[in-house]
């Protein structure tokens, strides 16, 4: 039994269930990430897994405990979120942003302590924004932005962090920065991590734990080596793919087939350095 | 101890590691500057007027040594129209920095959504339809008001949820059907009732006493300290619904308890003189530009809105000595031109 799991949970909404039944443990101390097509119930998981999302049937467990039956802010103190599209109110600095990640922690006549100093520093150090604190976040590129966000929800100081497609939008060089963020937080710091990613060669790599789902039920979940294979690809994605060790990392890459020659011979490479396909 | 760059001037009040509170320089200063005024007003407001007194005789009424006639005209007519004025203009304020803040967009204020007009119906159906006096007229507006918000509120809700656009257009709509109501009723009335129903619509705080003041006063106090104790977690609610919810906020007990602080403070600061136009939505964007701050800064944002209700009133009774304009006829006029001025800017800006 893990700190944070769903029991038979039914998640969707009012008229509309998206996942049937739903049984699932976030393992502590892990990086977990969850794939899967879009509209495959990755995201209402995610959202169940906080308060957003009360389960139409079953239960989510923080500890044993129903999540739902909580006080608000004794679960924002232990599991945090990182949504996707949150709002900069116009006209905000960073480090005001950043400040509102101490809400669960704070009280209305004690609005500020040497604790929330500390969090809102580290935070801000641990995403490369300190230098940025005083601007305006309007002023701000997207990956800077997102940085920001990724600070307000570090700010929180939770040792359970779920990131909701925390790379949308982000350039590759971003995307890579904010995934080792991500890694050094798990493995150094020690948080459990869960995130819903799109691209699996990512997941492949960084994830201790990947969870694959499909139509809202997860179809297989695991290291990536036991998980992330040619069939898992072709029947969770339709994907036709050979699955190779990255050369780098030793992590199953995913290459989709190329049914057209090659590509460099099509695209008016130079020749004689491909050998004949056909 | 690190040192965090805010950006501004802040200083810390109370304990230096552990403050009471951290506080803007820049919006303490904007805060001091628009009180001093008020006061400055005030005082003005009180000593002159059309009535022969001199400034000595003022004073003295004011201090409890002055003639019959002189404290009656101080005391009894003057003092309160000049608290009310700033106790309207700061609630009217705070209620339209509420509902931006809900709305997430400038346009979402009470005067704007509707509820101003449903407690203009709920007064005229009072005085015209079931003659009442002052008071029926003053409980007739408040109902208004309070059924308003809760029409606009039903229309837009969609499974609960109050989303700012829709809050908007159903309210402007809303808004329409009432003021056309509002018309026929008048229409109904004689001449002398129909300008007297006019008067109350454009805002008239002639003739307002202590005991009207002190009505208004408690529950206007109340829900003014209850927006200050809201006001971080209003502030937090702008990060969208789903942030807010993971980082521990109840969003849907915020929204009840802003909507039920917002509709109170501006029923009661519409009933007993009628509605002083534009002020609710024209004082909070005023104050967050005067301060730069992100959408809620309630005390600049009270100061401003009692300083713009008060110089209205100023004015509208020294423009004509002889016949006075209804307060809401200048409220109007400032508030939009100013405002219309701000837009202008903004645009440049893009």
């Amino acid at each position: 039994m893990t700190r944070l799991m769903a029991e038979k949970a039914a998640l969707g909404y009012a008229d509309k269930l998206i996942c049937e039944e739903v049984t699932v443990e976030i393992p502590d101390g892990a990086f977990t990430v969850i794939v899967g097509p879009n509209a495959c119930g990755k995201s209402t998981l995610l959202k169940s897994l906080t308060r957003l999302l009360p389960p139409a049937r079953g239960r989510i467990l923080l500890d044993g405990r129903s999540l739902h039956g909580l006080p608000t802010k004794q679960v924002a103190r232990e599991v945090g979120l990182l949504p996707q599209g949150p709002i900069a109110p116009d006209g905000i600095r960073v480090i005001d942003l950043v400040t509102r990640g101490r809400y669960p922690r704070q009280r209305l006549f004690s609005p500020w302590s040497p604790e929330d100093e500390a969090a809102v520093a580290g935070a801000m150090d641990a995403t490369g924004i300190r230098h940025l604190s005083g601007r305006m976040v309007d002023e701000l590129s997207g990956g800077q932005r997102q940085r920001v966000w990724m600070a307000v929800a570090l700010a929180q100081q939770t040792p359970i962090l779920l990131l909701d497609e925390p790379t949308t939008y982000l350039d590759v060089s971003h995307q890579i920065e904010l995934l080792e963020l991500c890694r050094g937080l798990n493995k150094v710091q020690g948080h459990t991590l869960v995130a819903v990613l799109h691209d699996l060669n990512q997941a492949a790599r960084y994830a201790d734990h990947v969870i694959a789902m499909k139509d809202g039920s997860i179809i297989a979940a695991g290291a990536p080596h036991d998980v992330i294979s040619e069939s898992l690809v072709a029947s969770v994605f339709g994907l036709d793919a050979r699955v190779i060790p990255d050369p780098e990392s030793g992590s199953p890459l995913v290459v989709p087939r190329w049914n057209h020659g090659s590509a460099r011979r099509d695209r008016g490479g130079p020749r004689e350095e491909i050998g004949d396909q056909r | 101890m690190t040192s965090l760059d805010f950006g501004r001037k802040v200083f810390r009040v109370g304990r230096r590691v552990r403050p009471f509170l951290i506080a803007d320089v820049r919006s303490t200063v904007v805060c001091g500057a628009l009180w001093i005024a008020i006061v400055a007003l005030a005082v003005y407001s009180a000593f002159s007027g059309s009535a022969q007194i001199t400034p000595g005789e003022a004073l003295q009424a004011l201090i409890g040594r002055g003639d019959a006639y002189t404290s009656m005209v101080v005391l009894e007519w003057r003092a309160p129209r000049v608290l009310l004025a700033v106790l309207l203009g700061a609630s009217l304020a705070i209620s339209g920095a509420i509902f931006q803040n809900l709305t997430g967009n400038p346009l979402g204020s009470p005067d704007v959504i509707g509820f101003q007009t449903g407690s203009y119906t709920g007064a005229l159906i009072v005085m015209l339809l079931l003659g009442g006096g002052s008071a029926e007229t003053m409980a007739g507006a408040l109902l208004g008001g309070i059924a308003t918000a809760f029409v606009v509120f039903f229309l837009s809700s969609k499974r609960g949820a109050v989303r700012g656009v829709r809050l908007i257009i159903v309210g402007i709509g809303v808004s329409a059907m009432l003021a056309s109501m509002n018309v026929w009723i008048l229409l109904t009335a004689t001449v002398e009732d129909a300008i007297m129903a006019s008067l109350w619509g454009a805002g008239n705080p002639s003739g307002v006493s202590w005991a009207t003041l002190l009505g208004v006063f408690g529950g206007s106090v109340v829900f003014l300290l209850a927006s200050l104790a809201l006001s971080r977690p209003m502030r937090l609610m702008q990060i969208g619904t789903p942030f807010a919810t993971a980082l521990g906020q109840n969003v849907r007990v915020v929204q009840v308890a802003a909507i039920v602080i917002g509709i109170g403070l501006t029923a009661l600061a519409t009933a007993p003189v009628g509605p002083p136009w534009f002020i609710a939505s024209a004082a909070p964007q005023i104050a967050r530009r005067a301060v730069r701050s992100d959408r809620l800064a309630l005390g600049p944002t009270a100061a401003t809105g009692a300083l713009l209700l008060l110089l209205a009133d100023v004015l509208a009774q020294r423009i004509y000595p002889d016949s006075p304009l209804p307060v809401g006829i200048v409220t109007v006029s400032i508030g939009g031109l100013y405002f219309l001025w701000l837009l202008l800017r903004e645009g440049k800006k893009r």
